[in-house]
């Protein structure tokens, strides 16, 4: 350029040389301006040297040498040097402010994209008429649109269809009267994503000027994450706070110097104290006075004990103050959590007013229901005794009489059976008979009284030996009898012993009595499964009885006999019942007139013949 | 031993008679001293005849347990637990069989005990074998009787 644009000059010259005549430098200073302006103060330099060159060769006589020029030319040249030399340190000194200038914008841009895309919020810049002019690449991710997508596009079209008039009646306003409607700091506005979900946005904004147009540059922040964790914050604060508040228990949180911090309206009932009077106020407040120390105590032990965040200490035996000065027991539990470094204790607490009356009116009750049963036992014993002693009089006393009269009777038979006629000693023989009929009666009451009374010593009992026992002393009573007996062998049953033995006698004894006018004479005893189950049986073919008077069998004094066809005392089938019922047994009969009887019983526990 | 006595501890006038004939029916004629409580018993053994000795120990006592004052089964321990009479024989003969009366008869220290039957022939055959068995076939030791 610089070799070039004296060239052009030269060739201009050279076809207007009249005009130049005079001055032959001057027009050159135009090729060192060019060159200076556009490549420094080098070509200037450059550019000067050859115009001078060109000059002196062609337009100073002599033409085409380079001889010195005469003494004007030379003072023309020295001028045309110094103002070249000048016009190229100026045109350096301007390439190289310029050159400055345009590094600088290009530092400046490439900050700026390096800040805008490399932030994780949309960055936007609109005009005032809400033309997008620039969305950086995070804008992708909080519209879904790509920034060639939005570029030259309406701001609107990331905005729910309701808060567009809006947006553009705000600009409008804003334009006009300067006045901004909303704080450009911090915003929450809904925005529309390319899918036409509504995002939650946090939106700050600025404006700037440029090319004397008023731009305005948005940071927008998708805070849905955001929103949806203080959601889930506040929807589990609800959460605990409902179950704080529909705690049965007061719950109440301390801070390090034992501040209320939360009382919930269990606590607010319990202590009969307003919330907002509470929150605040020293835990003491609601401790009796002389538990204070205890209660303090617990506090601070379960916090320097505590090895993991969260334990709890019972306490027993505290009391509560409800504000109206009223104490009242109750159960606590302390447990303790860390936040932020401070410590807070959260104390739950019950009221065992009620519980504590309740076990006071429990023990009352056991109290006096002891002393009921002690004195109800008291009273049993008492009949007991009673009944111990009747029968222990029954059995002296009674029989003593029965015995003079039995004595005195027979006295008279022996020592004066010539006074008396047949009839006479008759009489004294029926008076003899009563009188032993009278000493079997009590004999047998007294034993019925016994079975009631004796102790119970259940063992397992080989019935079929006990039944042969009895059989033998019947035998021995009445020798002469021929009886056929039959005795299933290995029949065993828990019970006790004398009074199963006492039901085999009775039993046996029984058909024994009534098979006596039986020709061949037949008495079983055995097992069979009757009425769904195993039952033991004493089977005769005497006498019998009519079924119709079958629940008057085991009645104390009961008889289905006279005394004339069959001895006896009524009692002894009563002495049954008693013995099987208390061995948790059952006994019935089937009879008929006259062709026999069978007994039915069991005892404790049956077992099938081995 | 002809002169040995028999102790009838009785307080019923008719129980004893009737005794006292059922004995003579199977002829025992020992002389028979009758006490009619526990406390008559007691100065019998314990106490003195008139000339100053001792009563002659009997050969036998048939007590009674239901007694005035004292009863039957207190003669009996105080009987047991002296050492001059601890080993008189003695027959408890009363009404009852009770098994309470008969347990602690002999955990006192009956040497027997029997229930006088209701019918006098019953009765005396009872007071016959009794007789029988302690004054005849029964042999006590030596120490028995009078130890004078």
């Amino acid at each position: 350029m610089a070799l070039l644009t004296p060239g052009l000059i030269a060739a201009v010259m050279a076809a207007s040389w009249p005009l130049f005549e005079g001055n032959p430098f001057s027009l050159f200073l135009i090729a060192v301006v060019v060159s200076a302006w556009f490549g420094g103060w080098g070509p200037g330099i450059l550019a000067l040297a050859s115009s001078f060159l060109i000059t002196g060769f062609l337009f100073i006589e002599p033409y085409y040498s380079l001889a010195l020029p005469d003494f004007t030319n030379l003072v023309r040249m020295s001028t045309v040097a110094v103002v070249g030399a000048f016009i190229s340190i100026v045109c350096e000194l301007l390439l190289r402010e310029r050159h400055r200038a345009v590094e600088d914008i290009s530092q400046r841009e490439s900050r700026f994209r390096a800040v805008t895309e490399s932030a994780s919020d949309s960055i936007l810049i609109v005009d005032t008429d809400s033309k997008i002019l620039y969305a950086n690449n995070a804008t992708e991710n909080v519209f879904g649109y790509s920034p060639g997508e939005l570029n030259g596009q309406k701001l609107t079209m990331l905005m729910p269809e309701a808060f567009r008039d809006r947006h553009i009646a705000g600009l409008e306003n804003y334009e006009r009267t300067g006045v901004r409607q909303l704080n450009w700091r911090s915003l929450d506005l809904p925005g529309l994503h390319k899918s036409g979900r509504e995002l939650p946005l946090e939106v700050s904004f600025g404006e700037f000027t440029s090319n004397g147009k008023r731009n305005f540059a948005g940071i927008i922040r998708d805070c849905s994450q955001r929103k949806f964790a203080e959601r889930a914050l506040r929807e589990s604060e609800a959460k605990l706070s409902g179950i704080i508040e529909s705690a049965m228990d007061a719950v109440i949180t301390v801070d390090e110097e034992q501040a209320i911090i939360l009382f919930n309206s269990a606590a607010e009932r319990m202590f009969l104290a307003p919330r907002e009077e509470a929150i605040g106020q020293h835990i003491d407040r609601f401790i009796p006075q002389r538990f204070r120390g205890d209660y303090k105590g617990h506090i601070e032990s379960s916090g320097t004990t505590q090895s993991t965040p969260r334990s709890r200490g019972d306490l027993d035996a505290l009391y509560g103050l409800r504000s109206n000065g009223e104490e009242f027991p109750i159960e606590a539990s302390i447990s303790q959590i860390e936040a932020d470094g401070k410590k807070i204790y959260t104390v739950i607490l019950r009221d065992v007013t009620e519980r504590a009356l309740a076990e006071e009116r429990n023990r009352r009750l056991n109290d006096d229901l002891e002393l009921r049963v002690a004195d109800r036992t008291a009273q049993l014993e008492a009949a007991n005794s009673e009944l111990e002693s009747f029968s222990y009089s029954v059995s002296h006393d009674l029989r003593a009489p029965l015995r003079h009269i039995n004595g005195f009777s027979q006295a008279l038979l022996e020592d004066y059976s010539d006074k008396l006629d047949d009839i006479g000693k008759g009489f004294l023989d029926e008076v003899r008979g009563a009188s032993r009929e009278m000493a079997e009666l009590i004999d047998d009451l007294l034993m019925l009284a016994r079975v009631t009374r004796s102790e119970m010593d259940p063992e397992e009992v080989d019935l079929s030996s006990l039944a042969w026992e009895v059989i033998g002393e019947l035998r021995k009573m009445e020798p002469d009898r021929v009886i056929d007996f039959e005795v299933q062998s290995d029949l065993f049953a828990v019970c006790d012993r004398r009074l199963a033995r006492i039901v085999l006698m009775n039993l046996i004894g029984n058909s024994w009595k009534f098979t006596a006018k039986v020709d061949a004479t037949r008495i079983e005893f055995g097992q069979a499964d009757v009425r769904g189950g195993q039952h033991f049986f004493v089977r005769d073919n005497g006498a019998g009885f009519d079924m119709a008077y079958a629940n008057k069998l085991f009645g104390a004094f009961q008889r289905l006999h006279s005394g004339s066809e069959f001895e006896g005392t009524g009692i002894g089938l009563a002495t049954v019942q008693r013995i099987v019922t208390r061995h948790g047994g059952e006994v019935w009969a089937e009879g008929e007139n006259r062709k026999g009887a069978v007994f039915y019983f069991t005892l404790m526990n049956t077992e099938a013949s081995k | 031993m002809n002169k040995s006595v028999i102790l009838l501890v009785e307080d019923n006038a008719r129980d004893e008679a009737l005794t006292q004939r059922a004995l003579s029916k199977c002829n025992i004629a020992n002389e028979v001293i009758v006490a009619r409580d526990g406390v008559e018993a007691l100065e019998y053994l314990f106490g003195e005849s008139p000339d100053g000795l001792p009563n002659p120990l009997p050969q036998l006592i048939l007590l009674d347990l239901k007694l005035p004052r004292v009863d039957g089964l207190e003669v009996l321990r105080k009987v047991r637990e002296t050492e001059r009479t601890r080993l008189l024989p003695i027959v408890v003969f009363t009404s009852s069989n009770e098994q309470e009366d008969i347990i602690k008869s002999f955990g006192l220290g009956a040497n027997s005990y029997v229930r006088k039957p209701v019918d006098f022939e019953q009765f005396v055959a009872a007071t016959s074998q009794l007789g029988m068995y302690w004054l005849m076939l029964n042999e006590g030791p030596s120490t028995v009787g009078e130890s004078a």
